[in-house]
């Protein structure tokens, strides 16, 4: 799996001056409008993104088989990818954060809005990020380049599930408010999460262990 | 080292069937027509298709409980797939040295360099034969026990191809080591080979020593009147032609002794190529 990452880590330093320069001015743009966290959660979201894409490398000329030639299983495959991803978000979301903490705190100390929103904010996003990554992997090595659309199907289901929790969280803020902490709700969040990129992990896992190359 | 028991793969119009066997300290090559199968069993020896019978072993384990430790030993080259094409080999290099216990850098790089492969340049910038040249040295780079080459020769001019068969045989002086291989250009497998399969439509029709390939058969270019008077009990096959006939025989010594004017051609991989291709 060392390998794999040392092969996905180079991609990432040759394909991703591109992805750099989208977030710097994305993120110039956004601390002039005041929105620090649009711009943490934006990096993190692309580079996010950009993960998924060294499975479309890999795919590169049929390059698959060959890969699987090399000492690798292909549980460790399907690791590699989620965990190279969860780095790379994890990490470009620590950098961004800080550095848009170290912004707010000495640049625009008068126009910041509350610390711990952004925060939350920023949380949610990271989280939204690993839900993304991890969807998306099965759907990259189920249907190749047209994971594109498919991903557009699920984000359309997605999003109309969303804006029935919407419509019910309006009608359920007196329950909210009656009963349950934000800090359990943040919890039964986080335990669904897991418990949903568990199981598109294991999907990934069989994809890949049925996929004839 | 390799052993295919009467694998069996179902595809919507080919099914490939076939035995084979490839003993320690021989270099074995397959030959066959395009789509005939040979990649189809490359893929099948090295676990990357699901097989729908039969059993694929290599050191002496079914290819289903191979480790990674295992797969260390295998050295490939593929016809058709190779390394993505965005990086470059100086970016391969670490990647190869975490996945092979046995891999040295700046043997790697020297060899490389040696071969005039540049290591700073995209590999999809590479000509055909370059890309080539990397996968045959990566395959080599490792010290593996067996070496799996689907094509390896296909591309290269012929001064790279006779550098990668020395390269290739000085491997097998290694006692241990087997090499199974394809290749379209057939003077390349006579030169390396101890034994040959030729594969057609999915089965094996023939496995024989190449030694006996190369002497027992032969093409006799017989005039029409030769050709009326000649014996055609060891004839296996005649095609017509401008001057008369072409006839296959797998008895060359009797022609040879007893039609000492007519003209006789050794046995060659695309004589016997030709003479099963047409039934």
């Amino acid at each position: 799996m060392k390998g794999l990452l040392i092969k996905d880590f180079n991609l990432l330093k040759k394909r991703g001056s591109i992805l750099l320069v989208c977030i710097l001015v994305f993120t110039v743009y956004q601390l002039g409008e005041f929105n620090s966290e649009a711009a943490v959660g934006f990096a993190t979201l692309m580079v996010g993104i950009f993960s998924l894409t060294t499975i479309t490398y890999d795919e590169y000329e049929n390059g698959m088989p060959f890969l699987f030639t090399l000492p690798i299983r292909k549980v460790d495959y399907v690791r590699e990818k989620y965990i190279f991803g969860f780095l790379i978000a994890t990490v470009t979301w620590i950098i961004m954060e800080a550095a848009c903490i170290f912004f707010d705190a000495l640049v625009w100390t008068e126009n910041n809005g509350n610390f711990e929103d952004k925060l939350a904010f920023c949380v949610g996003y990271l989280a939204l990020v690993y839900f993304l990554i991890s969807i998306q992997i099965p759907l990259k090595l189920k249907f190749a380049e047209r994971s594109g659309i498919v991903m557009m199907v699920v984000a359309v289901i997605i999003s109309i599930f969303c804006a029935i929790v919407l419509i019910e969280f309006e009608y359920g803020v007196s329950f909210m408010e009656s009963g349950l902490s934000w800090g359990v709700v943040a919890a039964v969040a986080a335990v669904v999460l897991f418990a949903l990129m568990f199981v598109f992990y294991r999907w990934s896992v069989r994809i890949m262990e049925t996929r004839e190359l | 080292m390799v052993k295919l028991e009467n694998v069996k793969k179902q595809y919507k119009d080919f099914c490939l069937e076939c035995s084979l066997e490839i003993p320690k300290g021989q270099v074995t090559g397959i030959i066959g027509r395009n789509g005939a199968g040979k990649t189809t069993a490359f893929k099948a020896i090295l676990g990357l298709i699901k097989t729908d019978g039969g059993t694929v072993e290599l050191f002496g384990k079914n290819i289903r409980d191979l480790t990674v430790k295992d797969r260390e030993r295998i050295g490939t080259v593929l016809a058709d797939s190779g390394f993505c094409g965005y990086l470059t080999i100086k970016d391969y290099v670490p990647m190869l040295a975490a996945m092979y216990s046995d891999f040295s850098k700046e043997k790697f790089v020297s060899e490389c360099e040696r071969m005039g492969l540049p290591i700073k340049k995209k590999i999809k910038e590479f000509s055909s034969g370059m890309k080539r040249k990397l996968l045959i040295l990566t395959a080599l780079s490792h010290n593996a026990d067996l070496l799996v080459l689907d094509e390896p020769t296909a591309g290269l001019d012929v001064v790279v191809r006779d550098e990668i068969l020395e390269m290739l045989q000085e491997y097998m002086k290694t006692e241990e080591r087997s090499i199974l291989i394809s290749s379209h250009i057939s003077s390349d497998l006579e030169g390396i080979c101890d034994d040959i399969y030729m594969i057609d439509k999915g089965k094996i029709v023939v496995h024989e020593d190449t030694d006996v390939i190369l002497g027992r058969y032969g093409l006799i270019k017989a005039t029409r009147s030769q050709y009326e008077r000649l014996d055609k009990a060891y004839i296996i096959d005649s095609f017509e032609a401008d001057f008369g006939y072409n006839c296959i025989t797998n008895q060359k010594q009797f022609y040879l002794e007893n039609y000492p004017d007519i003209v006789i051609e050794n046995g060659s991989l695309d004589l016997i190529l030709r003479m099963f291709s047409q039934g």
